[in-house]
C-alpha cells in the first residue's frame, strides 16, 4: 500500500538577491515497510525535500505540488495538524545527536516529552500537571524502545544527560526517540555522518533490521551511496534540485545510467583501489539555473537538446532515468 | 635513521593532565599518544587511520610543534627536535605545514585570499610586499586557481575551492612535509577526488611528503603508500598500503575494513575472501585505557595474555603488528 506519494513537489526560495528556484517537479512513491534513500551532494535539495515532507519549511519557502500521507496533502494541512502527524506519524532522526538532544535534560525527560506532549499543539498548564503525573507509567515504553534499538543498560542510561554518552549511544537514544511513538513513517537526515566507520555499521544494521521486524517506512538522505547501499532498496539521485535517476539500489549502483550518477560512482575511493574521478565544475546557481538539464554545464555527453529542454523521466526497465539520451528508446 | 626517512618518532608520548579543584591538582592524564614510533619516507604519503579519538589529531600536531611532547624523540632529516634551542626549532618546523579539515573555519572570513595566503610569510617576515604578492600569484596557480581569486574573501568560494586556498597557504612557505587533516571529509565526493588529484601532482611536482590524517579506507586505498592503524593511542599495524588492504593482520584493522560501506561487488568479495567482519563496541577513554592490549575488550581473538601484557611489536615481512596472536608464532618459530 502506498504510504506517501509525492507529486510535482517544487520548492523555491524568496531571497534578497530574487527568488532561488531549488527543487522542482519531485516525484516518488514510498510503499508501507519500504525503504529509500535520497543521494546526492551538499546543495542538491535533499534535505529540502525531507523537510517538506515534515512540514518544515521556513517561512520563506514557496513549495508546490503536494506531499500525500495516507492521502492527505501535508501542504495544504494547518498547522496543529501537522503537529498531530509529526513525532507520532511521522518522526525524525536528526543529523547530529549531540545537537539534537537537549544538554540540560536527562534521556528520562526527553522520553517523557515525546510521549507525553509531542504531537498535541496546544497544552494548558493545568493539562501539563495532569500529564506529568503520568509520568512513570511512560518508561516502560521508554525502556522497551531502549531494549529494541540496544541501548545497553537502559535502566541506567534514562538518568544520565546526553554528554554522558557517546556519539553511538547517543545515535541509539535518538533511534528509540524516533521509534517510541510507533510511527509509520521514519525520515534519517545523514543518521551516521557524525559517527565512526564501525559504529555507522551498527547503527545501519540496526535501522535495517528494525525496518523489517517492525514494518516500517523510511526515507534516508545521505550522500555516501555505500550507505544507501546498506540500508535502502530504492534510491533517488538528485542533482541541482532535480530527481536524475531512480531505481532500485544494487541495480543504480551497479549500473548507473545517467552520466551524473556514473561520475558520482567513479567518484568515491574503493577499497579494490584504481583512481576516483572528479567531476568538473560545481553546483548550479539557483537563481539563475542552467536552461534545460541543469547538469549539462558538467556533463561529458552533453547534446544540443539537453542545454534546451529539460528531460522528463523515462523508463528504462525498472529505472527512470531524466535523461536525454534514453530519450530514443522512449519515442 | 635508515636513508630516505624523513621523519622518525621513537617512543612518542603526549599525556594531557585531568585537574581537579580549585589548585589544578593532577588526578590522571589522558594518554593520547603512548609510545608511537614511525618512520615517515620521504616523497611519500604516509596515512594515518583511526576512529576519532584514537590520538591521530593529536600525533600530527606534535609532530609540528603545536604540542610539546611529553616524553620520546621526533627527528627531522636526521635532527633531534627536542633537544634543539627554540629558535633552531622554530626554524625547522617551518619546513613542516598542516591543512586543517574544514577550510570554512580555518581560513579567516574578513581577510582576502592574498593575505590568506601570504599570511605565513607576513608571520614571519619574509620578503618585501610585492614579493609576497607575486608568491601568492604563483601559488594560486599552482593549486589551479584563477588570479582572480586573490580579491575574493572565503565565503565568495566553493568548499572545494577553499580547500585549494587552504592547500596554497600551506605551501607559503616551502615546506618539505604537509600534514593533511582529514583533508576531504568537509567535501562532496566529486569534489574530494579533483582535490586529491591536485594533491597528487603537487607531491610529483615539488617532491613532497604527505602525513596523511583520515577515518576514510576509501582514500588511503588510493592515496597513501604506508599506513599506520592507531587505536587508543597505540599503533596497532604499521604496514605497506597493499598490504593493509590484501593481508590485513591485527584483528582492529580486519574490523575497520570489513566497516566500510561497500559499493562495488568486488569490494565485498574481497571481504568475503579476507572473512573480515565488523566488531561491536567502542573504543576505551584514553584516560582509563585497559589493562594489557587496548583491544582485548572488543577482540575476537583475545587470549589471557591480551588482558594482562601489553602486546610488542612484531615485523613480519615489510609490516608490523603489536599483537600477541603473531607473537607467539615469531617465537614458536625461533624455539
Amino acid at each position: 500500500m502506498v504510504l506517501l506519494k509525492v507529486e510535482d513537489l517544487s520548492v523555491s526560495f524568496r531571497t534578497f538577491s530574487g527568488l532561488a528556484r531549488v527543487v522542482e517537479n519531485v516525484e516518488f512513491e514510498l510503499g508501507e515497510g519500504e525503504s529509500l534513500s535520497i543521494v546526492g551532494e551538499s546543495g542538491s535539495g535533499k534535505t529540502t525535500v525531507l523537510r517538506a515532507i515534515l512540514g518544515l519549511l521556513p517561512p520563506n519557502a514557496v513549495p508546490r505540488g503536494s506531499i500525500l500521507f495516507e492521502g492527505r496533502d501535508i501542504l495544504t494541512m494547518s498547522e496543529d495538524e501537522k503537529t498531530r502527524i509529526r513525532g507520532s506519524m511521522i518522526t525524525y532522526i536528526p543529523q547530529e545527536p549531540l545537537v539534537a538532544l537537549n544538554p540540560f535534560f536527562t534521556i528520562r525527560e526527553h522520553f517523557v516529552d515525546r510521549l507525553l506532549f509531542g504531537s498535541k499543539p496546544k497544552i494548558g498548564f493545568r493539562e501539563y500537571l495532569e500529564y506529568r503525573k503520568k509520568a512513570d507509567e511512560v518508561v516502560e515504553q521508554a525502556l522497551k524502545y531502549m531494549r529494541l534499538t540496544r541501548v545497553p543498560d537502559p535502566e541506567t542510561v534514562l538518568d544520565y544527560y546526553p554528554m554522558q554518552l557517546s556519539g553511538g549511544m547517543l545515535q541509539r537514544v535518538l533511534i528509540a526517540l524516533a521509534l517510541v511513538s510507533e510511527p509509520k513513517l521514519l525520515l534519517a537526515d545523514e543518521p551516521t555522518t557524525a559517527l565512526d566507520v564501525i559504529t555507522q555499521l551498527e547503527i545501519l544494521e540496526l535501522l535495517r533490521k528494525l525496518q523489517e521486524d517492525l514494518g516500517l517506512s523510511i526515507i534516508y538522505v545521505t550522500h555516501d551511496l555505500g550507505v544507501a547501499k546498506a540500508v535502502s532498496d530504492r534510491v533517488i539521485v538528485m542533482y541541482g534540485g532535480h530527481m536524475v535517476e531512480m531505481g532500485g539500489t544494487e541495480d543504480v549502483l551497479l549500473n548507473p545510467m545517467h552520466p551524473y550518477t556514473q561520475g558520482l560512482v567513479e567518484a568515491i575511493p574503493k577499497l579494490v583501489g584504481g583512481e576516483p574521478k572528479g567531476i568538473e565544475g560545481s553546483l548550479p546557481d539557483y537563481l539563475d539555473p542552467p536552461p534545460g538539464c541543469r547538469f549539462h554545464p558538467r556533463c561529458p555527453k552533453a547534446m544540443d537538446i539537453c542545454r534546451e529542454k529539460r528531460p522528463p523521466g523515462f523508463r528504462v526497465n525498472d529505472r527512470i532515468v531524466y535523461c536525454w539520451l534514453y530519450g530514443d528508446r522512449h519515442e | 635513521m635508515s636513508r630516505g626517512v624523513i621523519l622518525e618518532t621513537r617512543d612518542l608520548r603526549k599525556y594531557f593532565p585531568i585537574t581537579a579543584g580549585i589548585f589544578g591538582r593532577i588526578v590522571g592524564w589522558v594518554k593520547a599518544v603512548d609510545g608511537v614510533s614511525i618512520q615517515v619516507a620521504e616523497r611519500r604519503t604516509h596515512a594515518i587511520v583511526g576512529e576519532s579519538g584514537c590520538g591521530k589529531s593529536t600525533l600530527a600536531r606534535t609532530l609540528i610543534g603545536l604540542y610539546e611532547p611529553t616524553s620520546g624523540q621526533i627527528f627531522f632529516k636526521d635532527v633531534e627536535l627536542t633537544s634543539l634551542k627554540p629558535e633552531e626549532k622554530k626554524k625547522l618546523l617551518l619546513k613542516m605545514s598542516i591543512v586543517f579539515q574544514d577550510p570554512t573555519s580555518s581560513l579567516n572570513p574578513r581577510r582576502k585570499i592574498l593575505d590568506i595566503i601570504t599570511s605565513p610569510l607576513e608571520y614571519n617576515r619574509i620578503g618585501s610586499r610585492s614579493e609576497r604578492i607575486s608568491k601568492a600569484k604563483e601559488l594560486v596557480n599552482l593549486v589551479e586557481l584563477d588570479e582572480t581569486f586573490l580579491n575574493r574573501y572565503p565565503h565568495e568560494l566553493s568548499g572545494g575551492q577553499r580547500q585549494r586556498v587552504a592547500i596554497a597557504r600551506a605551501l607559503a612557505l616551502d615546506p618539505e612535509l604537509i600534514i593533511l587533516d582529514e583533508p576531504t571529509s568537509a567535501l562532496d565526493v566529486s569534489v574530494q577526488a579533483k582535490i586529491l588529484e591536485l594533491l597528487e601532482r603537487l607531491q610529483r611536482k615539488l617532491g613532497l611528503t604527505y602525513i596523511l590524517i583520515t577515518h576514510n579506507l576509501g582514500i588511503v586505498r588510493y592515496f597513501a603508500h604506508h599506513v599506520s592503524v592507531m587505536y587508543a593511542g597505540k599503533i596497532v599495524e604499521d604496514a605497506p598500503v597493499e598490504s593493509i588492504f590484501t593481508n590485513p593482520l591485527h584483528p582492529y584493522t580486519r574490523a575497520l575494513i570489513a566497516a566500510i560501506p561497500s559499493v562495488t561487488p568486488r569490494e565485498e568479495e574481497i571481504k568475503r575472501k579476507l572473512g573480515l567482519r565488523a566488531l561491536p563496541g567502542e573504543p576505551p577513554a584514553l584516560s582509563h585505557p585497559p589493562p594489557g592490549c587496548r583491544f582485548h575488550p572488543r577482540c575476537p581473538k583475545a587470549m589471557d595474555i591480551c588482558r594482562e601484557k601489553e602486546p610488542p611489536m612484531v615485523t613480519i615481512g615489510e609490516s608490523r603488528i603489536a599483537c600477541w596472536l603473531y607473537e607467539r608464532k615469531d617465537t614458536g618459530k625461533n624455539t
